[in-house]
């Protein structure tokens, strides 16, 4: 008998013990929201994230009911949040219940929200549009604001030119839909090389393509940062996502994958000039004169290298040349990146993009509309356009963050140490859409110093954003036709195919036949439809 | 009594299966939840699968969506990518049962014939612990162990005066080094089901071999391999069940342009066009076709099995 009712302790014990693992399996999938079947119980999730919404609503005495919510991208140094987040709710009255996602983690998520018609009512890439809103846009759940531009939010509408709103116009329509980010400084990106490498190896500063590679070659030959070994040297680098910056020097003024030649809309693989550019760089694979891990120098990675005392010259940011030779230094005292005009290419083509205005992060979803939002939307973010706004998110709120100086704020320290600390603190929050004025990055940038009176590494970030004027263009817009969207994997491939000649492991016999196989396949079409896409939107 | 419960059985056998049910009814609770689990989040799913005959909007749902019939499928199997992606996940695959199979066969043949307990046991402990390393940390560790300029393996090419390779920048290595870390990563807890098999052999049978003269390598051959020779078929028919299913989360770490051309397998095309490009409809016909070829291979494996050999199958 005692027996039986140890076994049955034991069964009711076991079977508990999986109930809850269990549970947990389902917890799991139902966040993943990765099987079909959440869609389903993504009806029920949503309505109760309704239910809770309200349960705020009617917590929250002093907003009433105005609020929406708001499912964005954060990335450091950033906070969730912060004072300044609460002053906008505070002062517009309207609040902001904000789901934030930090780094691959937001496609993934938002797709999940999407088929358990779960929507946030508005979405934010943070500095870009987020992965699959065109597919949203193609299917309705976007909420165009070309209306609103003129009337709930012309304070955002004032800022931008007709410039800027073909850079934002979704081409199958003709439509707006996405705001952002707008900065009106077109410095950002400059070519840099360490000087003292030049010194030590007796090199002149480079000025023609030749020159650059004989200073490339003999980085590469001799013991240019000294420390005994003479094969860890890297002479030029860049940012893998940033190939834009090296397609310029070869006469292709590109967003990355499009360029304007003689008024047409041209897909760079298709400009006479794309040849060159890839056997350059197949040469200077081959030579050494480009990391061998080149595909993988994004973001983290390429900081690392440009930290490590062993890049001898690159493009990127203007702020790198600071950043790494203050990080160098830590290695070798006499480490100093200088920024230089723009790379003069084989063909005499010297430019380098300015930083665009204005960018297309955010959108308002359909769900806005059904819940209700759309109006304390359009109110809260003309609220952040406007001078009232600006002035807010720049320079924070006066007496402690800035102090008015003949009318004019002007930041107080530590807010204008960094841009770091800025973030850290709540200031130009770029998770958001604002306004980021020339005047509070120049501020920020100097700390509070004259051009004088800064140091050496901060005086060529500033250069930097100066001495490449002449040089600057415009980058086209990219034009999500439908075709550019629908073969995705096609460019991919394109880029696959790029790639592994460079670094040798195609020749170009089957580079080209690859190519034409992919045009075949739809390549050509998304070609043709950008071209009619731009001819279009340019009448 | 006994007698009694049986002469009932004979009579009314539905009552008798109540009866035998009630009195296994812990074991049927036991059971109860992985039969709720399976049925909501394995076999409900699969009703979703007929968003593959839909141009499926996500946001207005399956009565909202238009029905096209095989319209996806067919957009699937004439894409560019179709022949691509069975020949990767097929090569890839094929290479690690080649090479992935029978090694946890043979490194549980060795565990099983070490004498010293203690080291057996250590042996056994550091070869399980790759498999519990998260997917994210294990493709890091590989990827360092591999980096041309900060890896282990680089060090090793410059010690013997040698350029070091940028493996995973070169698509010839990307298959072997998948079989080699999957190896590396899962051969110590794989081997376990074949060491518990071990231990099912009739020890008599060894002493019997031993007294007829059998040396350690007949006794391998004529009693151990045999006795895990059901468990061996049972994995392998598994194994082939698998052979269209690929890692994908390994797969996709590992993935970069260089690769590309090789690392595209079905599981990665799904994710791509379900998760990025919301094209759920076209992913789920791949997916779709991915699990009814799956099947065909598990049941043509489990055919064979039975035909060509003294294994039962798995059913």
């Amino acid at each position: 008998m005692k027996k039986k009712m140890y076994r049955k302790i034991v069964a009711a014990a076991l079977t508990a013990a999986m109930v809850l693992s269990m549970a947990g399996c389902g917890d799991k999938d139902d966040t993943k929201g990765s099987s079909p079947a959440g869609n389903e119980s993504g009806s029920g999730q949503a309505g109760t994230n309704d239910s809770a919404g309200s349960g705020t609503e009617q917590g929250g005495e002093d907003t009433g009911n105005h609020e929406f919510s708001y499912f964005g991208a954060i990335w450091s140094p950033y906070q969730e949040s912060t004072p300044i987040f609460d002053e906008l709710m505070e002062r517009t009255g309207i609040k902001v219940n904000f789901e934030w996602v930090s780094g691959d983690g937001m496609e993934t998520l938002l797709s999940s929200k999407v088929a358990s018609k779960d929507l946030p009512d508005v979405i934010s890439g943070g500095t870009g549009g987020p992965a699959g809103i065109n597919d949203l846009i193609s299917r309705g759940l976007i909420v165009p604001i070309t209306d609103y531009l003129d009337t709930e939010l012309s304070n955002y509408g004032r800022l931008l030119t007709e410039e800027d709103k073909l850079f934002l116009t979704y081409q199958d329509d003709g439509e707006i839909y996405g705001f952002g980010l707008v900065m009106d400084v077109p410095g950002s990106f400059s070519a840099m090389i360490r000087t003292d490498w030049l010194e030590r190896l007796n090199l002149d500063m480079p000025e023609t393509w030749d020159d650059w590679m004989e200073v490339w070659r003999a980085f590469k030959a001799q013991d240019a940062n000294g420390n005994g070994d003479p094969n860890d040297e890297v002479p030029f680098g860049f940012d893998y996502n940033f190939q834009k910056l090296v397609l310029s020097s070869f006469g292709m003024n590109s967003n990355g994958e499009f360029s304007v030649v003689d008024g047409e809309y041209l897909y760079d693989p298709e400009n006479p000039n794309y040849e060159t550019y890839m056997d350059a760089l197949r040469t200077m694979y081959e030579e050494g004169l480009l990391s061998q891990e080149l595909i993988n120098l994004k973001g983290a990675d390429f900081n690392t290298l440009g930290a490590s005392n062993r890049l001898g010259s690159l493009v990127g940011y203007a702020e790198y040349s600071k950043n790494y030779s203050v990080s160098c230094r830590e290695l070798d005292e006499n480490a100093f990146f200088q920024c230089v005009t723009p790379i003069q290419g084989p063909d005499g083509a010297k430019s380098i993009p300015a930083r665009s205005k204005v960018q297309s992060s955010t959108f308002i979803t359909v769900k806005a509309i059904e819940n209700g939002h759309l109006e304390d939307i359009l109110k809260f973010f003309n609220y952040v356009y406007s001078d009232e706004g600006i002035e807010l998110t720049n320079y924070g709120m006066e007496g402690e963050w800035h102090e008015k100086v003949d009318g004019k704020p002007v930041l107080k320290a530590p807010y204008n140490e960094s841009f770091k600390v800025a973030r850290e603190k709540g200031l130009i929050p770029s998770t958001i859409p604002f306004c980021f004025t020339d005047d509070v990055y120049m501020q920020i940038l100097t700390g509070g110093l004259t051009y004088d009176e800064l140091e050496d590494t901060g005086k060529t970030f500033m250069d930097g954003l100066t001495i490449n004027s002449p040089y600057y263009y415009t980058e086209p817009a990219v034009l999500q036709t439908e075709s550019y969207v629908e073969y995705f994997d096609l460019r991919e491939q394109q880029v696959s195919l790029r790639d592994r000649y460079i670094t040798g492991e195609i020749t170009k016999e089957q580079y080209n036949e690859g190519y034409e196989a992919l045009k075949n396949q739809g390549l050509s079409k998304m070609i043709e439809d950008a071209k009619a896409a731009y001819r279009d939107i340019t009448k | 009594m006994k007698s009694k419960v049986k002469a009932s059985q004979v009579k009314v056998p539905r009552k008798s299966l109540r009866k035998r049910i009630w009195r296994a009814k812990h074991i049927y609770l036991m059971i109860l939840p992985v039969v709720v689990w399976f049925l909501l989040f394995q076999y409900w799913p699969m009703m979703w699968l007929s968003i593959s005959f839909f141009d499926y909007d996500l946001y207005r749902g399956l009565s909202g969506s238009e029905f096209v019939g095989l319209q996806n499928f067919i957009k699937f199997f004439t894409g560019l990518d179709f022949w691509r992606l069975i020949r990767n996940v097929l090569l890839m695959n094929l290479y690690a049962l080649a090479v992935g199979f029978p090694i946890p066969i043979i490194f549980a043949l060795f565990l099983n014939e070490f004498r010293t307990r203690k080291f057996k046991k250590v042996i056994q402990t550091v070869s399980f612990l790759p498999h519990f390393i998260s997917m994210v940390a294990f493709v890091t560790i590989v990827t360092e162990f591999l980096s041309p300029s900060t890896g282990v393996l680089a060090d090793i090419f410059r010690f013997f005066g040698k350029e070091p390779i940028f493996f995973l920048g070169k698509a010839k290595y990307f298959r072997t080094i998948m079989v080699f870390s999957g190896v590396w990563q899962e051969m110590g807890y794989s081997a376990i089901i074949y060491l518990s098999a071990l231990t099912a052999i009739d020890v008599n049978l060894y002493e019997a071999a031993m007294a007829d003269g059998a040396n350690r390598w007949k006794r391998l051959i004529h009693i151990t391999l045999p006795g895990i020779m059901p468990t061996i078929v049972v994995m392998f028919i598994l194994r082939i069940g698998s052979l269209i299913n690929a890692n994908f989360e390994k797969i996709y770490l590992f993935q970069n342009s260089m690769n590309l051309e090789v690392s595209e397998v079905i599981q990665t095309w799904v994710y791509k066009r379900g998760m990025i490009k919301y094209d759920y409809s076209l992913a789920t016909a791949a997916g779709l076709f991915n699990g009814a070829v799956a099947l065909i291979l598990v049941i043509a494996a489990n055919w064979f099995s039975k035909r060509y050999s003294d294994s039962s199958g798995v059913w």
